[in-house]
């Protein structure tokens, strides 16, 4: 039965909630934490401003033209439904305040305690592996949990989890390396990029960018497979994404596969810089982009299991389904749309596609095929088709792009 | 905007029910946070526990060692003695300097002059004095410096911490390390020295 096939794909949100909620116990904590971490976060900045106001303009200048990109492939990644954009960015806040001010005190202290237990020769070697995996991926996970917290319905996929895990990331390895490059590269305009080259051009693609997205997709298998895993086994596949961030942070930190060329870097060192990063960090990003390439995949049987036994209704047909599938066939198909009759039938393409990921959504959490809002969604959708249909050179176009 | 309390279906299975307590989640993350951030430090002061018996110069100074730190043999550094405690490659000089020449803050830069300038090249001292006050509520002087060691060739970097007693002797507490470790051992030197009984 339909419904049976449905709920194996159960998603809950139709309507996207926003970050404001302030009837959430969560918001208040997060705001709380964020203002209070704002507070030193700024200081910190300032200080760096008055070490030298170019160099610091320069790292950030640099960094928003890495930010930038990797921020849109991580928001873009999701195929359906993309996040509110309130909630992302919240993400991305807590990530770069709250978590980095917060793991600056929680390394320092439990750096105290490796040097405690093992020494101060074997701190100097190893506390940088042993404590920042765990501290910063912790408090940039309760950042994630926070978020899911304030909004529960909008975390209900694994590659939703990646999203704000990711971003989370993103927003930490910004402060990160401005403090990196103020501080250990000292600041001026040439130890900047410097730095810029260390830890982006040839670091940018392992950092904390995939580590806490693994700590999302943990997030998401544990809040959005109720109804297809049993706690147990989300727990332990959570577990093990988590896991698995940590041991890729402690193996970045670690003097273990250091293959870097010793320093002062001159002529073909620098060539070599790029390989020692990518010993220790591709094989996380390959492990990170078979997972989201499966989480992806995952995303598509659910939008192929929710509308199959919708073809030949109101809502959609078998060709649109096809063209639905594939977000670079529904970006061709509104190209298509805008060249053959304008620009207003290609953004009406562009609605009724996405009412028709929304009719996935309530046909997965609906009790029966006769539900009321289902139907309401098949007829919206119909009269999307007709009024798109009613614009002079759409109907051809549309029936080109696969609509029957 | 809101969100509104997603409705529970009649026919929805119990275990797929989710009651959504909204405050227990919310302490428990802000316990993990708090856990995270300061827990170690917790547990490093837990770890932190004085062993042995104190070292010093009776009646001026006396400086009770964390475990992990042991003493050294004591030495003289141009005719003022020294007791010292060490832990691995961490060094904590305890200097009776005898009569100070001033007040810590003056105690502080004669050190740099008849002490470290000797003693370091390229020796670097850093800008500023920085105020402290033991537990015993004796006030001192702090700065750090970094220099190469000439006999090892080694580079060094180290605390100092001047105090004077009420009679006006003059003690210096010296942390002192391989360069880059310092940091790692200078939460237990600032304990023992903030735990150090002036006389």
């Amino acid at each position: 039965m339909a419904v049976a096939s449905r709920r194996g794909f159960r998603r809950s949100s139709l309507h996207h909630v926003g970050f404001f909620q302030p009837r959430q116990p969560a918001f208040w904590l997060y705001v709380v934490i964020v203002v209070a971490t704002g507070v030193v976060a700024l200081g910190e900045q300032s200080f760096y401003r008055n070490i030298s106001a170019s160099g610091w303009a320069l790292s950030w200048l640099l960094l928003a033209l890495y930010a930038l990109p990797v921020f849109l492939v991580v928001y873009f990644l999701d195929l359906y439904e993309r996040e509110p954009l309130s909630l992302v960015a919240a993400a991305l806040v807590w990530g770069a305040v709250a978590a980095t001010t917060l793991s600056a005190i929680g390394n320092l202290g439990w750096g105290l305690t490796v040097a405690r237990v093992g020494g101060p020769e074997f701190a100097a070697r190893w506390t940088a592996a042993l404590t920042a995996p765990f501290v910063e991926e912790t408090l940039k996970g309760c950042g994630v949990v926070l978020i899911y917290l304030i909004a529960r319905d909008e975390i209900d996929d694994v590659m939703d989890g990646f999203v704000y895990g990711a971003v989370c990331g993103l927003g930490f390895a910004i402060v990160e390396d401005v403090f990196y490059f103020m501080s250990v590269f000292g600041g001026q305009p040439a130890g900047v990029l410097q730095g810029f080259f260390l830890r982006v051009i040839a670091s940018g693609l392992y950092s904390h960018v995939l580590y806490t997205g693994l700590v999302g997709m943990a997030i998401g298998v544990v809040v959005s497979r109720r109804a297809t895993e049993p706690l147990g086994r989300r727990l332990w596949i959570a577990a093990g994404l988590c896991a698995l961030a940590v041991f890729g942070h402690f193996l970045w930190n670690s003097p273990l596969l250091d293959f870097f060329p010793a320093e002062p870097w001159t002529g073909a060192d620098w060539l070599m810089v790029p390989v020692a990063t990518a010993v220790k960090g591709l094989p996380l990003l390959a492990f990170v982009g078979i997972a989201v390439w499966l989480a992806r995949r995952r995303e598509q049987r659910w939008l192929q299991a929710s509308l199959s036994p919708e073809v030949g209704l109101d809502g959609i047909s078998a060709e649109e389904l096809q063209v639905l599938a594939s977000p670079k066939r529904r970006r061709a198909a509104r190209a298509q749309m805008r060249r053959r009759a304008g620009s207003r039938a290609s953004s009406l393409l562009h609605r009724l596609q996405r009412e028709q990921v929304n009719l996935a959504m309530v046909a997965s959490r609906v009790p029966d095929d006769h539900d009321p809002a289902l139907m309401r969604q098949r007829e919206y959708c119909r009269s999307l088709r007709d009024a798109l249909q009613a614009i002079p050179g759409a109907a051809p176009a549309q029936t080109a792009s696969g609509d029957g | 905007m809101t969100s509104a309390p997603r409705p529970v279906r009649p026919d929805e299975a119990a275990w797929l029910q989710r009651r959504e307590h909204a405050w227990l989640p919310v302490f428990a993350v802000l316990a993990v946070i708090v856990l995270t951030t300061v827990g170690g430090f917790v547990v490093a002061a837990a770890l932190a526990q004085p062993a042995g018996p104190p070292v010093g110069f009776p009646g001026l100074v006396e400086v009770q060692p964390l475990s992990g730190w042991e003493p050294a043999d004591p030495g003289s550094v141009d005719g003022r003695p020294f007791v010292q405690l060490t832990r691995g490659n961490g060094t904590l000089l305890v200097l009776d300097w005898g009569a100070s020449p001033g007040d810590a803050d003056v105690l502080a830069r004669t050190v740099v002059d008849e002490a470290l300038t000797p003693s370091f090249s390229q020796l670097t001292v850093s800008d500023r004095l920085e105020p402290v006050v033991l537990a015993d509520g004796t006030p001192g002087a702090r700065f750090t410096f970094v220099g190469v060691d000439p006999e090892s060739g080694g580079s060094i970097e180290g605390e100092v911490t001047a105090v004077v007693d009420p009679s006006g002797r003059g003690v210096v507490f010296v942390g002192l390390g391989p360069e880059g470790s310092l940091a790692f051992i200078d939460g237990d030197i600032h304990t023992m020295i903030d735990q150090a009984e002036v006389t």
